[in-house]
């Protein structure tokens, strides 16, 4: 091999750097985008599950399911800001509810607070079929249902 | 083997050669894959979402809010630009060098922006990271490589070794999780079966999610499914050692995401995508099925590097 055909040193050092960052950041979990802990569906799925669920509360009194389809494509992932929604504090929390009415009145619908419920679900084979029932309903927060606008939009 | 053999031995894994025309093809595929991602995924609905909507990840957290769709399609560009640069400009040889070590950075710098983007919704989004992570030793690859020249060097090597490297580490570490985490049930217990029986919990039911639910039903499918996938992550990182594995490890990874898009509904393509583009010896390929040289091909004459071709199977050299 000729003398010319080296690595470059900081190319050494690059990569190994690289690699050592990767693997650190992934060993103990750090989550720092790009940077990440590599947990992917590592947890064991039970038969149930349980996450948070947004409602829109209309000035009827009458409770519907956000159906993010519905709202512009930006909203599309909201439902990943209402997982861990018990441990985001309650300026945050105010602030994706504030949203999520933005995002229902913009659509012409009447929204007087957003509901979020946690709701626990089970899946089970019957007779060789899938069933999916919902074993429990809590409603943990109403928000979104004042004046004040913590979305952000107005800040803007 | 003596000490000094077994050393420049480890060291050829990570830094050792291959030939520049080998490099040529990675760096380029992974611009096609890149300017595919960028144009295909929708990137520009990610604009307008509110500010409580935005949770912006660690690399872009100067921003406060989404960027505006004219800012988003402004990468878009820029990316796909970059890459077309990349192919008529790089042919050039006064300006191939730079040109191309140029537009390789700045098409890995608008794709890592635009997954930033997407991984600013409150989850942490893998889908992209693995391209993000394996293409960025290329970008301080050698610029002046030539699809003409099949003689191995460390120089055109390291990037491709590395990469492959950093993508082992990735993958392995998502077996190493699933140990971590849930042990050996992660095989042996109902977990595939759930899984498959769940599908997305939220959104659409996946593509084959009545054919998830059938094999959910027929044990001891889903844990045959989970100890290959298993063990395909936590061995991953044999390709590095054995060039002859790695075609059963491309085989291995379109099954697997292809299976984990149809039956669960979670698209990983990039992935296989990734592994494809660095374990397959393009040029090797190329020579058999006598193919893929108009884009590649410099204007030059060629030279008389083409006769140290290396002999070899398509996938393992």
């Amino acid at each position: 091999m000729p003398d010319t055909d080296r690595v470059p040193a900081a190319a050494r050092v690059f990569v190994v750097l690289l690699i050592g960052a990767l693997l650190y950041f992934g060993w103990n979990a750090i989550e720092k985008w790009p940077f990440t802990g590599w947990r992917l569906y590592s947890e064991i799925k039970g038969d149930t599950a349980g996450s948070f669920f947004a409602y829109r509360l209309a000035p009827d009194g009458s409770v519907h399911a956000i159906d993010y389809q519905e709202l512009p494509d930006a909203y599309s992932r909201a439902p990943y800001l209402l997982e861990k929604f018990d441990r985001r504090t309650e300026e945050e929390r105010e602030r994706v509810c504030d949203s999520l009415a933005n995002g229902e009145r913009g659509e012409g619908r009447e929204v007087d607070a957003i509901q979020i419920y946690w709701e626990r679900y089970r899946v089970r084979l019957v007779d060789h079929e899938r069933v999916k029932d919902r074993i429990e309903r809590d409603l943990r927060w109403t928000c979104a249902d004042d004046d004040d606008d913590r979305s952000g939009e107005k800040a803007q | 083997m003596s000490g000094s053999k077994a050393l420049r031995r480890l060291d050829d894994l990570l830094f050792g050669p291959e030939a520049p025309a080998r490099l040529l093809a990675v760096q380029g595929l992974f611009l096609v894959l890149i300017s595919l991602r960028a144009i295909l995924s929708p990137y520009p609905k990610l604009a307008g979402a509110p500010a409580g909507l935005f949770k912006p990840a660690w690399v872009i957290s100067y921003f406060d809010h989404m960027p505006p769709r004219s800012v988003i399609v402004a990468v878009q560009l820029v990316i796909v630009a970059a890459a077309a640069s990349w192919f008529l400009i790089g042919r050039n040889p006064q300006w191939r060098g730079p040109i191309r070590r140029t537009t390789f950075a700045v098409a890995w710098l608008g794709f890592l922006f635009l997954a930033a983007l997407r991984g600013s919704r409150g989850k942490i989004f893998h889908i992209e990271l693995v391209l993000v992570w394996a293409a960025l030793p290329l970008v301080f690859a050698p610029g002046d490589a030539r699809w003409s020249d099949r003689t191995p060097k460390r120089r055109y090597g390291w990037p491709i070794r590395s990469a492959i490297g950093v993508m082992s580490a990735i993958y392995c570490m998502t077996g190493i999780w699933k140990l971590r985490n849930s042990g050996t049930d992660w095989v042996f217990s109902d977990n595939m079966k759930l899984s498959l029986l769940w599908g997305r919990v939220r959104g659409e039911r996946p593509p084959l999610g009545d054919l998830g639910v059938w094999l959910a039903d027929h044990h001891p499918l889903p844990r045959v499914f989970a100890a290959c996938i298993l063990l395909f992550e936590v061995t991953f990182p044999l390709v590095i050692v054995f060039r002859r594995i790695r075609p059963l490890y491309v085989a291995a990874a379109w099954m697997f995401h292809l299976g984990t898009l149809l039956l669960l509904g979670l698209d990983y393509v990039v992935w296989p995508c990734t592994v494809t583009i660095l374990l397959v010896n393009w040029p090797a390929v190329s020579d058999r099925l006598g193919v893929a040289k108009p884009l590649l091909a410099s204007p030059e004459p060629v030279g008389a590097a083409y006769a140290t071709q290396e002999a070899g199977t398509v996938m393992t050299t």
